[in-house]
């Protein structure tokens, strides 16, 4: 029978005690899976279900969160995947550990400048190209001001650019537990203090911090 | 690696157009910045940096038209390179 993978954790993690979830082990690590007769669809109903019990593990472990529809053909298979990325897999864990995420989203459109204004550019071509010079230059802005506010707080980040027209930048912020509640002040008194559009959401699993497991 | 994920002929197809697009929207990617940089150190004429802004304006028309075509999003069209971080 196939198995849907939630999370590896390291040996000592338990399957929540109100799922289905088998563990499966290896090499020192555990894999948290569900048997299944075929791939979940991937509605509303299955996703919230699936995210809900990965934070449920979260809770109590540290954890490399898969993507939902991480299927694999029998257990047996799981177990040469812990094995055979083993390595990977504990210093992900390692780096991990004791951690969860959180995400930023900043709002701030370029402003035109009276320069800016009094340039007649040559046609929608050259609009497009000064367009997107200034949002690049705002991306960079934004990362160095971000870096300096939260620096001290995260353990490790990765930053987008203009990920959609609405947002400048997205950040993902590796955050040490123990300082999550000094990481939620910061953000909420800079949010409080800048003309900037600021929207975060969390604490998550940290998934832009595992990605590499997904490959 | 040995593994093997189950995987039927849709999910591959669409596998396939996601790393396609994935590739298309690197190149895009890369020469915009190579224009951009050529743009700011001035070794663009006008007439250059026109026809390439028109030309970048419709790659990313068309790119965001076969990401709705193909029900991908923008985050879809990524790669995780491990270590080195993501590709786009």
């Amino acid at each position: 029978m196939s198995v849907l993978v939630y999370a590896i954790s390291t040996d000592d993690a338990r399957a929540p005690a109100s799922s289905e979830l088998h563990e499966i082990c290896a090499a020192g690590l555990r894999a948290l899976a569900e048997p299944v007769a075929a791939r979940p669809p991937a509605d509303i109903e299955q996703l919230v279900r699936y995210e809900e019990t990965v934070e449920t593990i979260m809770q109590s472990h540290t954890i490399l969160p898969m993507r939902f529809g991480s299927v694999l053909d029998s257990a047996d298979q799981v177990r040469e995947l812990l094995r055979t990325r083993a390595s990977e897999f504990q210093s992900t864990l390692e780096h991990l550990a004791g951690a969860i995420e959180y995400g930023l989203r900043v709002s701030a459109p370029h402003e035109p400048s009276d320069s800016d204004d009094d340039r007649t550019y040559g046609g929608p071509g050259e609009t497009y190209m000064r367009r997107r010079l200034a949002q690049q230059s705002r991306s960079q802005e934004l990362r160095a001001w971000l870096d300096s506010e939260l620096g001290g707080l995260v353990r490790d980040c990765n930053y987008r650019a203009m990920p959609d027209a609405e947002t400048s930048l997205s950040a993902a912020f590796l955050v040490d537990r123990l300082l999550e509640h000094d990481f939620r002040d910061r953000v909420t008194e800079i949010s409080k203090t800048t003309d900037h559009g600021l929207s975060w959401s969390g604490p998550w699993p940290p998934y832009s911090f595992a990605a590499g497991v997904h490959g | 690696m040995t593994t093997r994920v189950s995987a039927d002929p849709e999910s591959v197809e669409r596998g396939l157009v996601q790393l396609v697009l994935t590739i298309v929207e690197l190149l895009r990617q890369l020469m915009e910045r190579q224009a951009l940089h050529r743009m700011e150190a001035g070794s663009l004429s006008d007439e250059e940096v026109e026809r390439l802004g028109q030309t970048f304006m419709a790659l990313a028309e068309r790119m965001e038209e076969l990401k709705e075509h193909f029900g991908l999003t923008t985050e879809d069209l990524n790669l995780n390179l491990g270590p080195l971080g993501d590709l786009l």
